[in-house]
């Protein structure tokens, strides 16, 4: 089943998943002969070879009571949670086997009017790379195996469930996107995070963080979120993601928090409470997809059936705000007042210092100097860590994994290397910007940089410079931000909210004849951008204008500069917040004059000749 | 064609203009003409400390650094005062020239000699007990210390024993005594009875929003034997400081308190025969309702059919993730600007102020909104619920569920639509005081009485904006941040009432009463919509007392909220109000 295929049905029906696979397993009793011996019991995902009747029951339980998607029995699937029974080469057979008893099951249910349908289940394992437990390659790689045997093995959908760190996230993700690349078969993907009872994920992502980094996937269909609470717990956020998230909301709890009795995971949220939520959920907040997590019985499950079979897919009105996002927070791409501040520090060519912590290899000093700007007032930080003569791969690997964690403020990817930026990427939990591309030399940096941001789902700044150079008038700038525009979202997949354009000025303080307009074509290209292009976003290094004169000179005419592209519709700034003054702490003189520069209001008079 | 000649180029025009200067300091020629007393003086009155070390340093070359304060900064001190007196300077611009000065005395300091009794006095404040709010109390404590005298802040919800015992350890001239709300001027009252006990003399000075000069001319100061003094601001508190210590003005005349009673002769008398005339009013509307010593039930005329809304559920939730964008858009700015920012309109024409307000107050509200996103200062939370209830007189009874379930969530067993009273039994009562006069209301009289058989819907709601704000207002504070005290703690307060208005609009909303609302958001500010939403402390309920019922409702410790002894909210920035949807639910006074 495609994404396109699962959006059409959710229009016109809710669907329901089923309860609790691993719990309902250990309700059988199983004895250590059925997992296929003592090393190996406990290993859910065994039970595949071992004793398929196992999961066929627990199958069969959720089908009798009407439920439409079953999940796979596959959980602990990747070969890296294999691995700790020995089985990490048996990871694509199980995962195979697993999707081909669900749908044996399903297929005997199934009827030409009403289908039921597999989730490939993808677990969260039990590594979280942004702690370095595991090198993001060697998690994609184990979730492509994973992929492979789900779907080979029948399943329709895929469900990348209880994520607890969204670099897990993203590597199951990049699994996904180079399985369906290479197969050319599109395949429908649920993510499901894990919000526990600290009302963060594990790593401490806030929701608005987590629905921002994977609402750019054009290959998730449905986001939503399962296990650590019932469904009392999770009714802010399931709110939350009703009013914010462009995609259908899937919803899955715990039959309520676990109490432990006598080492024992007790679930006791009765059949009515479940009901009770769940209408509510789906009847006032709209969510599409409702199913059961640990402790849900076919009891439980027969409740959401009912409210499924009563209820009718409610419209949401959903106001989302494109934004880029840290491990923890997001940062919207415009606040109100404007403008969205980019620290510009973090830059081994424009920053003295940090090129000095980056010489002396002083991570320490680095994130320091990070958090440094967090104070000055930075939204965003941009980060570049390009210096002659150093391996810059590697130092943005080691950067990276610190500011991952240890920075709080979204990043912005600052290099002209593809390698550096897909390095940096794949390091990075959040959503980040990637700076930049142009038609500097054709589309050649498109080509490379664009699929990268698709597949990690980053943002981009698009320079408006083509193969002639920067664009000065206001016309060129317009003209080339419009070919990046067709070129990105018509041939390479991006949507035209992914894209900022840096419109670029040149200093007005040289005095040279051909740049005197420059601040005006700059101010005026803006404006025509943001008409011409409305959802995306425009950016501007405001401090090129005034290069060349005394350190109080630029920072009057920044400020001044900074306010007249903010009026004309400018949504980010990179700037040293500390060097930008708010226009009325600037005597009304030096604000004139500054005004009368930017706009070029010489004086002439005839000369008398 | 003629050739063209520039003869005005802002490029070389702004290079000039700057040449010479560095990142930071203001190039303002006037400043740099004037002589060095001339000059510091200035800098006091424009609130410009960048570079007055440099002017300090000139200026010990020529005097003693006690003389630089008394004759050259403080002379800047007196102009900032009448300039804020007669509403030509607004308080935001006086802290930045009392965060100069400090920084002015700091620098001088080193300099001087430790004299003993070079003090100019010392005055022990402090906010009274069960009260919390201390801003203007603080105002004090920054004008008066900046201007040479020693003040040990006591901080809030100070007892009196703790006031006396730190002006005994400090021998300390004056006590200073402030607080916002109505109760504290009865605490006031107490405090100086306890005082006069003890035999003290000690001067008082009292300020706080719900005092009047009247107040403490007449009643306050029949109570003490020592000098009671009102103070309107922080001015006049200087003011009362520095006649203590004027001999002319410390003799026994000030501290009986003759001379300000002989200066206010005229506005006594006057006003004490028009309250005589208003309690002959009064007494006789009073009368034939009251009856002698008789019980006489009364009720208002108001209408008892109203229909009631259905709410959307029974119970109590906690909301959170609110955007404070949100918020904002109910943020009353003409309380923030005026009442909390001190930005007064007096002697300034409309055009005038108009432009105040985009050149100087706009921004200020901009930049102040970014640090508080940005430092992620406020944590809106709300608990908000609705509740079965009917009156009986002048109580209110709260229902609970009659089945045994958790109360504090919404209710599984009692849910809207038809409530029975069998799944009904009683939780508590409010008992709500009754206008003796006038229309004789009590908020009771808007809810559906017992004998009807109906029950009727409340809204509750306790809202808070978290305790961030508060620790990082007063960190501003230590660190002598003036300007920006004012500003954010004036937005965490207007912020969390703006909260507490967003709120009830959406409890309107949900119980679909929000038709009558005022397309424009200001008009909200003056209950531009249907019902009321009434607050404990204030008129209507005066009686602080209830927040603990309203507590029992709600459990509001789930968002961090928790109750003083004396019933105040904890963190500061939290109000919590009764939502009534009865079209006849207005603001009333009960005398």
């Amino acid at each position: 089943m495609t994404g396109q295929e699962l959006l059409e049905i959710l229009k016109h029906r809710v669907l329901v998943f089923d309860g609790a696979t691993g719990t309902s397993l250990q309700r059988q009793n199983l004895s250590a002969a059925d997992f296929g011996g003592e090393d190996l019991a406990g290993c859910n995902e065994y039970l595949n070879i071992s004793r398929p009747e196992a999961p066929e029951e627990v199958h069969c339980g959720f089908l009798d009571v009407g439920v439409d998607v079953i999940e796979t029995n596959s959980f602990g699937g990747a070969s890296i949670v294999l691995a700790e029974y020995g089985l990490a080469d048996k990871s694509y057979e199980i995962n195979k086997r697993s999707a081909e008893i669900a749908r044996k099951m399903v297929d005997k249910y199934s009827t030409p009017d009403r289908r039921r349908y597999v989730a490939g289940s993808m677990g969260p394992t039990t590594k979280l790379p942004s702690l370095g437990h595991i090198e993001f390659d060697e998690m994609r790689d184990s979730y492509r195996v994973q992929v492979k045997g789900l779907v080979d093995g029948g399943a329709d959908l895929l469900i990348v469930e209880t994520c607890q760190d969204l670099l897990q996230t993203k590597a199951a993700l990049a699994a996904i996107h180079e399985h369906i690349e290479e197969t050319g078969n599109p395949i429908a993907v649920i993510v499901s995070i894990t919000i526990e009872t600290m009302g963060t994920m594990l790593m401490g992502t806030e929701i608005s963080a987590a629905l921002t980094t994977i609402e750019p996937y054009d290959i998730v269909t449905v986001f939503g979120m399962n296990c650590a609470t019932g469904p009392k717990e999770m009714e802010e956020n399931v709110r939350y993601l009703c009013e914010n998230s462009p995609k259908p909301v899937f919803v899955m709890p715990n039959a309520g928090l676990p109490e432990n009795i006598g080492g024992q995971a007790c679930y006791h949220l009765t059949p009515d409470e479940l009901e009770f939520w769940m209408k509510r959920f789906v009847t006032e907040f709209g969510v599409s997809i409702i199913g059961g997590c640990c402790g849900t019985t076919p009891e439980h499950i027969s409740r959401l059936v009912k409210i499924a079979s009563q209820a009718k897919p409610m419209r949401r009105e959903v106001s989302y705000t494109p934004s880029v996002s840290s491990i923890y927070s997001s940062v919207a791409l415009h606040l109100d007042p404007p403008p969205v501040i980019v620290g510009e520090r973090c830059n081994a060519n424009g920053s003295k210092k940090f090129k000095e912590l980056l010489l002396a290899e002083n991570y320490d000093g680095m994130v320091q100097l990070a958090k440094e700007q967090i104070k000055e007032g930075a939204h965003i930080l941009d980060l570049c860590v390009a210096y002659v003569g150093r391996d810059e791969v590697r130092d943005m690997r080691e950067v990276m994994k610190r500011f991952n964690t240890q920075v709080a403020l979204p990043l912005m990817i600052d290099s002209t290397e593809y390698k550096v930026i897909e390095e940096a990427l794949k390091r990075y939990a959040g959503r980040a910007i990637v700076n930049s591309i142009n038609l500097e030399d054709g589309e050649e940096r498109m080509k490379n940089v664009l699929p990268l941001c698709r597949k990690y789902g980053a943002a981009v700044i698009a320079l408006t410079i083509d193969e002639s150079g920067m664009a000065k008038t206001r016309k060129k700038k317009l003209e080339v931000a419009g070919r990046i525009r067709d070129l990105a979202v018509n041939k390479y997949g991006m949507r035209e909210e992914d894209l900022i354009f840096d419109t670029l000025t040149f200093t007005l303080g040289s005095g040279d004849e051909e740049f005197r307009k420059a601040g005006i074509e700059t101010i005026a290209a803006i404006k025509l951008i943001k008409h011409e292009f409305p959802r995306a976003y425009t950016l501007l290094g405001v401090s090129n204008a005034s290069f060349g004169l005394n350190a109080h000179a630029r920072h009057v005419l920044n400020s001044v500069f900074l306010y007249y592209a903010i009026e004309a519709g400018l949504d980010l700034a990179i700037v040293n917040a500390q060097k930008i003054m708010p226009l009325y702490k600037i005597e009304e003189r030096g604000r004139e004059i500054s005004r009368q520069l930017i706009f070029d209001e010489r004086q002439f008079e005839a000369a008398e000749s | 064609m003629a050739e063209l000649k520039c003869v005005y180029d802002p490029l070389v025009e702004l290079m000039n203009y700057y040449a010479g200067a560095k990142s930071g300091t203001r190039a303002v020629e006037s400043v740099e003409s004037l002589s060095l007393e001339e000059k510091l003086k200035r800098r006091i009155i424009d609130g410009d400390k960048i570079g007055i070390d440099g002017d300090l340093k000139k200026a010990l070359d020529k005097y003693p650094p006690l003389q630089i304060i008394n004759e050259i900064l403080l002379d800047g001190m007196r102009v900032v005062g009448e300039l804020f007196g007669s509403g030509q300077m607004q308080l935001p611009f006086v802290l930045q020239s009392a965060e100069t000065m400090k920084a002015a005395v700091k620098h001088l300091e080193p300099f001087m000699e430790r004299v003993e009794g070079s003090q100019k006095g010392t005055i022990v404040l402090a906010t009274v007990k069960g009260d919390v709010h201390d801003i203007g109390k603080n105002l004090v404590d920054i004008i008066l210390t900046n201007n040479g005298y020693r003040v040990i802040n006591l901080g809030i919800k100070v007892p009196i024993e703790n006031m006396i015992e730190a002006a005994e350890t400090n021998s300390a001239d004056a006590i200073g005594m402030s607080g916002l709300l109505v109760k504290s001027t009865v605490i006031m009252k107490e405090n100086l009875e306890q005082m006069e006990q003890r035999g003290l003399k000690i001067p008082v000075v009292l300020g706080g929003a719900a005092l009047t000069r009247k107040y403490v001319e007449q009643d306050l100061r029949r109570v003490y034997d020592g000098y009671v003094s009102y103070a309107n601001d922080a001015f006049d508190g200087l003011h009362f400081m520095s006649r203590l210590h004027d001999p002319a003005m410390s003799g026994e005349g000030v501290k009986s308190g003759e001379i300000d009673i002989a200066e206010l002769a005229n506005v006594t008398t006057a006003s004490s025969a028009l309250d005589k005339t208003l309690e002959l009013n009064r007494k006789e509307t009073w009368e034939p309702a009251r009856g002698e010593g008789i019980n006489v039930k009364v009720r208002s005329k108001v209408n008892r059919e109203v229909a009631v809304p259905t709410p959307p559920f029974y119970g109590s939730m906690v909301a959170t993730n609110i955007k404070l964008e949100k918020i904002w858009e109910y943020l009353n700015e003409v309380a923030l600007f005026r009442g909390q920012w001190q930005f007064s309109k007096k002697g300034k024409t409309e055009e005038e102020y108009k432009k105040l307000l985009e050149s100087q107050i706009y921004p200020v509200l901009d930049e102040q909104k970014l640090t508080v996103k940005r430092e992620r200062m406020f944590e809106p939370r709300v608990i908000y619920g609705y509740f079965p209830c009917r009156s009986s007189a002048d109580d209110l009874i709260i229902y609970r569920p009659a089945a045994e379930e958790d109360l504090y969530g919404k209710w599984n067993s009692v849910r809207p639509g038809n409530l029975k009273g069998s799944d009904l039994k009683e939780w508590f009562r409010f008992t709500f005081p009754r206008q003796m006069d006038d229309r004789f209301l009590c908020i009771s009289d808007f809810f559906k009485p017992v004998e009807s058989g109906l029950f009727d819907v409340i809204a509750v709601q306790a809202v808070t904006i978290g305790s961030k704000a508060s620790e990082y207002t007063k960190h501003l504070f230590d660190a002598g941040n003036y300007q920006d005290y004012l500003y954010l703690h004036g937005l965490s307060v207007e912020s969390a009432e703006a909260l507490a208005e967003y709120w009830h609009k959406i409890v309107r909303t949900e119980l679909g009463i929000d038709s009558q609302d005022a397309p424009d958001k200001k008009r909200l500010f003056s209950q531009g919509y249907q019902g009321s939403r009434y607050s404990f402390g204030y008129p209507a309920c005066p009686d602080l007392e209830d927040q603990a019922k309203l507590f029992e409702l709600l459990h509001p410790d789930r968002i961090g909220m928790t109750l003083t002894e004396e019933f105040q909210l904890v963190p500061e920035q939290s109000t919590t109000a009764i939502v009534v949807h009865h079209p006849e639910a207005k603001f009333f006074n009960i005398k």
